[in-house]
């Protein structure tokens, strides 16, 4: 598979891997009943929505989504709804599992579930957002802009891997991950620079494998070539990084908007971590990255 | 670049003038016998009760040396780490006096022979099994350093490295496994210390760990489990997080193998050396010779 370097090339990527089962969980809201719609129509998915039925076909028929191309479960009730879908998925009735108009709380709480939920003992529920900008070559992986405030090492090796697996399935099969802090060296002081040198390790000996990992790297190393020349710092990810993994939610969040709403950012994202990967965008997304991420999703299912 | 103690004794005697040792109480026949061993290669100044001290000096056979008269212990681990500190002497040597009045003295703020760098304990050991010296630290003197205390352990031991030659050492970050562990407090300190040797911070050294040892010591141990490492099968100089580590290695080393070994105190102003009583005549003799080479360089 050629390497996905555009979004756009997300659509037929995913076609190529046959139509996939999105549960929507209280799938109400016109964004998210026309990004399933589009998805639908692009041959991505099969779409079976949880809510009101009536609310759903009526919202459907005002956004120029014919309401017989969706299947609709009729559950009015909110929770229900997102059980209901989340049970899908558990039971394998559906492959990816998308948010509808229930707060992120609400739907996270559903995957979570100890009992009913998705998440399996020992994995961690979290984010990653594939950016492309103009000004890069290649699309760029983040990790984690929404979820895990304040990532351990060890989740940090979890959120590492899911990227891996999200990058394999983006066709880049050695990905170069960049662990992102503010200064190359290892400072003790630091602590975020020790992870990332820990990380780095362990893909040195092998225990994380599939990638080439480096860090502490800050991020104009990570992503410039010139800085990488200009600072000498010898590294096989440097100026050409595939993934950014962040010390915290805030330096990540704050880069993926910075991307997005100051240099012509498009974004699809994906939740990792579960038995399925699951769609949660938020509010404030294009209904384009809506649509795009359950492209990514399913190209992951 | 010196390979067995033979070189290293040899280097030691290569002097036209031994350089002055400051021995802190010299009332000890064991100290006098190496002394007398070493006269090649360091000239003793004896500080201690001369009482005590001269009829040992018959019996060693010591045929030169200086002497000062001082009884009370305080005063003769002041007056010999004086000697160093006003560069009479270039050396330190404890005789009979306790380790920790004689380290008192070094550390004291205003009178001492600090230089702001850790004090370190280095052993140096030749295997007939191995193709070079190896170095091992610290089984002496720091209990469970820290990363930056084994930093600092590390910078001492790669500076000693240069003067047996050896301009790029090979470290092992010794744990016993190659792979890092959160739950090996080892294995994440070894870890981080090479990443800054890659990062360039350490200087000119080549630093890899977590490693054990078979693999530091054997290309074959290293191909075998699939470890890449530029240490193994070549490593300089072994790194260890707990005193008991390479304190047991390195005396394991000594009786149940055929070994030769000799060791010394890096990081104050002058080489210290500290002698155990049941080290051999052999091991004294070279300890003395580590120490006097460190100095050899300077005044050449």
């Amino acid at each position: 598979m050629e390497p996905v370097r555009h979004l756009e090339q997300l659509i037929n990527a995913a076609k190529s891997k046959g139509k996939k089962k999105l549960a929507v969980a209280y799938g109400q809201d016109p964004h998210t009943i026309e990004a399933v719609g589009r998805a639908v129509k692009e041959g991505i998915v099969d779409a079976y929505l949880t809510g009101d039925k009536e609310s759903i076909k009526k919202v459907a028929a005002e956004h120029n989504v014919d309401p017989s191309t969706l299947n609709i479960i009729n559950v009015p009730d909110e929770k229900k709804a997102i059980a209901e879908s989340v049970h899908m998925v558990r039971s394998g009735e559906a492959d990816i599992l998308m948010k509808g108009l229930c707060p992120s709380a609400n739907y996270m709480r559903g995957i979570l579930n100890k009992e009913k939920g998705l998440l399996p003992p020992k994995e961690v529920l979290s984010h990653i957002t594939v950016v492309e900008v103009p000004t890069y070559p290649k699309l760029l992986l983040l990790s984690d802009v929404a979820v895990i405030i304040k990532p351990t090492l060890e989740q940090k090796v979890k959120i590492v891997k899911y990227c891996i697996k999200v990058a394999h399935s983006l066709g880049i099969e050695l990905p170069k991950i960049a662990m992102l802090s503010a200064v190359e060296k290892v400072n003790p002081k630091m602590p975020s620079t020790l992870d990332c040198a820990l990380i780095s390790k362990m893909n040195q000996r092998g225990q994380i494998k599939g990638a080439i990992i480096d860090g502490p790297l800050a991020l104009d190393l990570a992503v410039s070539m010139e800085s990488v020349s200009i600072k000498k710092v010898k590294s096989e990810v440097a100026g050409d990084a595939d993934a950014l993994i962040f010390p915290c939610i805030e330096s990540a969040n704050a880069v993926y908007k910075a991307l997005v709403h100051l240099a012509k950012g498009r974004l699809a994202a994906v939740v990792t971590g579960a038995t399925a990967p699951c769609v949660l965008t938020s509010r404030a997304d294009t209904d384009e990255s809506k649509f795009l991420s359950i492209a990514l999703a399913a190209l992951n299912a | 670049m010196l390979t067995s103690f033979e070189q290293v004794l040899n280097k030691a005697r290569e002097v036209n003038v031994p350089g002055k040792v400051a021995v802190a109480d010299a009332a000890s026949a064991e100290t006098l016998k190496a002394l007398a061993k070493a006269e090649d290669i360091v000239f003793p100044i004896l500080i201690g009760d001369k009482e005590k001290i001269l009829p040992l000096i018959e019996k060693a056979e010591l045929p030169r040396y200086e002497m000062i008269d001082e009884k009370e212990p305080g005063k003769i681990a002041a007056l010999s780490v004086s000697l160093v500190r006003d560069k009479e002497a270039e050396l330190l040597m404890k005789g009979k006096l306790s380790t920790g009045s004689l380290m008192k003295a070094v550390l004291d703020k205003e009178n001492g022979i600090r230089t702001g760098k850790l004090l370190s304990h280095i052993a140096v050991v030749e295997s007939p099994a191995y193709h070079k010296l190896m170095l091992f630290t610290d089984g002496g003197l720091n209990i469970r350093p820290t990363l930056d205390e084994k930093i600092s352990i590390l910078k001492n031991a790669v500076s000693y490295a240069r003067c047996l030659g050896i301009e790029t050492p090979k470290v092992c970050g010794l744990a016993a496994v190659e792979t890092v562990n959160p739950k090996m407090e080892e294995t994440m300190d070894a870890a981080l210390i090479s990443r800054m040797a890659e990062r360039g911070q350490l200087g000119n050294v080549i630093f890899d760990g977590p490693l054990a040892m078979d693999i530091a010591l054997s290309k074959r141990a290293a191909e075998i489990k699939g470890v890449k490492s530029p240490v193994a099968g070549d490593v300089d100089i072994f790194l260890a997080h707990d005193i008991v580590v390479i304190n047991a290695c390195v005396k394991a080393l000594i009786y149940l193998s055929n070994v030769k070994t000799g060791g010394v105190i890096l990081g104050a102003k002058s080489p210290i050396v500290l002698l155990s009583r049941s080290d051999s005549a052999e091991t004294k003799l070279n300890s003395i010779a580590l120490a006097a080479i460190m100095k050899t360089d300077k005044r050449r």
